[in-house]
């Protein structure tokens, strides 16, 4: 265990981007309008870094960006090039909260563990370096991670727990263990004895997931659906803020000449009519109604069924930025509460 | 591991014009490796990519029994599809899989066989007829009841004649509009399920077609004694991996592309109701 004083915290960051490997440092830090989101710390030295509360961005766009290139093509008379295409930056993400690091190890099992590997995800997965920071508090209203589980941070390389005099650094992983190691960063450190305390809060915003699958399966076709989905504008925010969302659609890109052509991978919304579009436009989940019930049930059941975990990590975005206030949470509510009625 | 969303390349080697608005394509692929490993049952499909133009998930259309190629058809309906239509002879595209579930075929054997198909739903199972007729003495009776809008959009015509001639298959043509030819009736394929010669309690049913057709079908067929258990429906979803990500074809706890496309009716009627 080491200790990381206050002032010394910007030392840190500096070393952890002067270190040799040339990893780019991704911090969280606000907008100018006010959005806390992550971003080059080298492109924002002059801002301040969050380490308090959530962020309003998780880092998803690091792991599953909203459009990436996987393959490109290259025609010409009596041949094709097919080139595969990977991201191979490396980056030290620093900041990272609990409910998005279990985000991550959702999007591990779904992408990597399940099947066959989702190839461009996990280079990006690989290529990363993951420094946590402890939650000690809920930090928003909205937020239910302490009900999930996901309130513990889980999965880093390097974890920091906010203590009186600075931060208690401990290492997750041996390239955690590495980079704490290396000669620039090393002497920013102190060694302690001290060990951060146990995480035990709990969250306002109550839910109860006992049997969830259960629950949800007994009222697939329980009137809260409609009763909630019916103001819903399908503006897809939900989906864009959360941090395990990671439905995707491929398209290509074709280019001026019909010769070279880009495969690319976009995110989607199971909020859209496009998302269950089959030919001779027929849509198999047109209503509202339809769509809310698949958002929260691959949320909280499908996804447990397949695999073994819920989904959702609580972080309560979805629940801030709708703009018709649908609240996941009060749907789980109102439906416990229809139940067996 | 390799890269499951990296197509390898296969060759049109012939085009077949099948109505004014399906083609069937003759796809041999190029790498010797990619066509070892490439092993199918009907039902399978393959993602199939127009370079430049996207990728789409298609029904195998030929017995597995045959390994020099494999065809696919398909209908003139969005882009790819449209672009795919524009493809000539020595072109070249991408081949994904093949992924998902098949007809029971090994199970099939022995059994009499109801095959129902409703417009382009029957690319899978012209892979099933053409496999089961391959290998004929291994299976019961079998039937292939045949639906579309009106005469001309039948496919396979060639093919089906020559079904016909062998005597070793009993076919039903039936279209929604009517139409003068006398070996072809006039309905839906629902009207002639009980049609058949069949011992319907031992009867094995391979479905595709529009949702609408395969409810109907599925309670005629519950109606007449088949077993629940009996009957394979292929279903059509949008997708674009293959193989458990993309989320698109997730129905309930279920994907198209891998406890699918064929799911047995009993779990169709699981998969709730989505609308």
């Amino acid at each position: 265990m080491f200790l990381l004083k206050k002032q010394n915290l910007r030392n840190f960051i500096d070393a952890l981007s002067q270190n040799e490997a040339k990893l780019k440092v991704i911090v969280p830090i606000q907008k100018d309008d006010g959005t806390i989101y992550y971003d080059e710390y080298e492109k924002n030295k002059d801002k301040e870094i969050i380490i308090e509360g959530r962020t309003d961005f998780s880092p998803k766009k690091y792991f599953l960006p909203e459009i990436e290139e996987i393959a490109n093509f290259e025609k010409s008379e009596n041949e094709v090039i097919i080139k595969e295409v990977l991201n191979n930056e490396k980056r030290i993400i620093f900041g990272i909260r609990p409910c998005d690091l279990n985000a991550l190890l959702f999007l591990d099992e779904v992408l990597i563990k399940y099947m066959y590997p989702d190839k461009n995800y996990e280079a990006r997965r690989k290529n990363t370096i993951l420094i946590a920071i402890d939650c000690l508090e809920a930090c928003n209203k909205s937020c239910f991670c302490s009900y999930l589980g996901t309130n513990i941070a889980k999965g880093y390389d390097i974890c920091l727990t906010k203590i009186k005099e600075g931060f208690l650094v401990r290492e997750g992983s041996n390239i955690g263990k590495n980079l704490l190691e290396k000669d620039g960063i090393r002497k920013i450190l102190e060694k302690t004895d001290k060990e951060p305390k146990q995480i035990s809060f709990e969250c306002k915003n109550k839910i109860n997931v006992e049997k969830i699958e259960e629950l949800l399966e007994k009222n697939f076709e329980s009137k809260v659906w409609q009763e909630e989905a019916e103001r819903c504008l399908n503006c897809t925010s939900c989906t864009q803020v959360c941090p395990s969302c990671y439905c995707f659609y491929v398209k290509d890109e074709l280019g001026f000449d019909d010769k070279k052509s880009r495969r690319l991978k976009c995110l989607d919304s199971c909020f859209l009519d496009r998302f269950s579009r089959i030919s001779r436009d027929f849509v198999f989940r047109k209503s509202n109604k339809a769509k809310l019930r698949q958002f929260v049930c691959h949320n909280f059941y499908y996804s447990l069924v397949r695999n073994k975990m819920i989904k959702c990590v609580g972080c309560g975005r979805c629940i801030d930025v709708c703009p018709v206030k649908i609240n996941i949470v009060e749907i789980i509510k109102k439906i416990r509460g229809y139940d067996g009625k | 591991m390799e890269n499951k969303m990296l197509p390898t390349k296969a060759r049109v080697i012939e085009i077949i014009d099948e109505t004014n608005n399906i083609k069937t394509f003759r796809l041999e692929l190029i790498d010797d490796e990619a066509k070892k490993k490439f092993f199918f049952f009907p039902g399978k499909f393959v993602m199939v990519s127009i370079f430049g133009y996207g990728e789409i998930p298609l029904g195998i259309s030929s017995s597995h029994h045959e390994k020099r190629f494999f065809e696919v058809s398909v209908a003139k309906v969005g882009n790819t599809s449209s672009a795919m239509h524009n493809l000539k002879i020595g072109d070249i595209v991408g081949i994904r899989g093949p992924f998902g579930r098949a007809f029971p075929y090994m199970r099939m054997k022995g059994k009499d066989i109801l095959i129902v198909a409703g417009g382009t739903g029957i690319a899978p199972l012209r892979c099933l007829v053409n496999a089961l007729l391959d290998e004929r003495e291994s299976f019961g009776k079998i039937w292939l009841i045949y639906g579309t809008k009106n005469k001309n959009s039948f496919c396979y015509t060639r093919e089906i004649n020559k079904w016909k001639e062998s005597g070793k298959i009993n076919i039903v043509l039936t279209t929604d509009e009517k139409c003068e030819d006398e070996l072809i009736c006039h309905g839906l394929v629902t009207d002639y399920l009980d049609k058949t010669d069949l011992d319907y309690k031992k009867t094995t049913v391979a479905l595709c077609g529009p949702e609408k057709m395969i409810e109907n079908c599925a309670k005629k067929l519950i109606s007449l004694g088949v077993n629940q258990d009996d009957i394979f429906v292929s279903l059509e979803r949008l997708m674009f991996c293959g193989f458990g990500k993309c989320m698109h074809c997730n129905i309930s706890t279920k994907y198209a592309c891998i406890e699918g496309p064929v799911f047995t009716l009993n779990e169709v009627l699981e998969m709730k109701a989505e609308a």
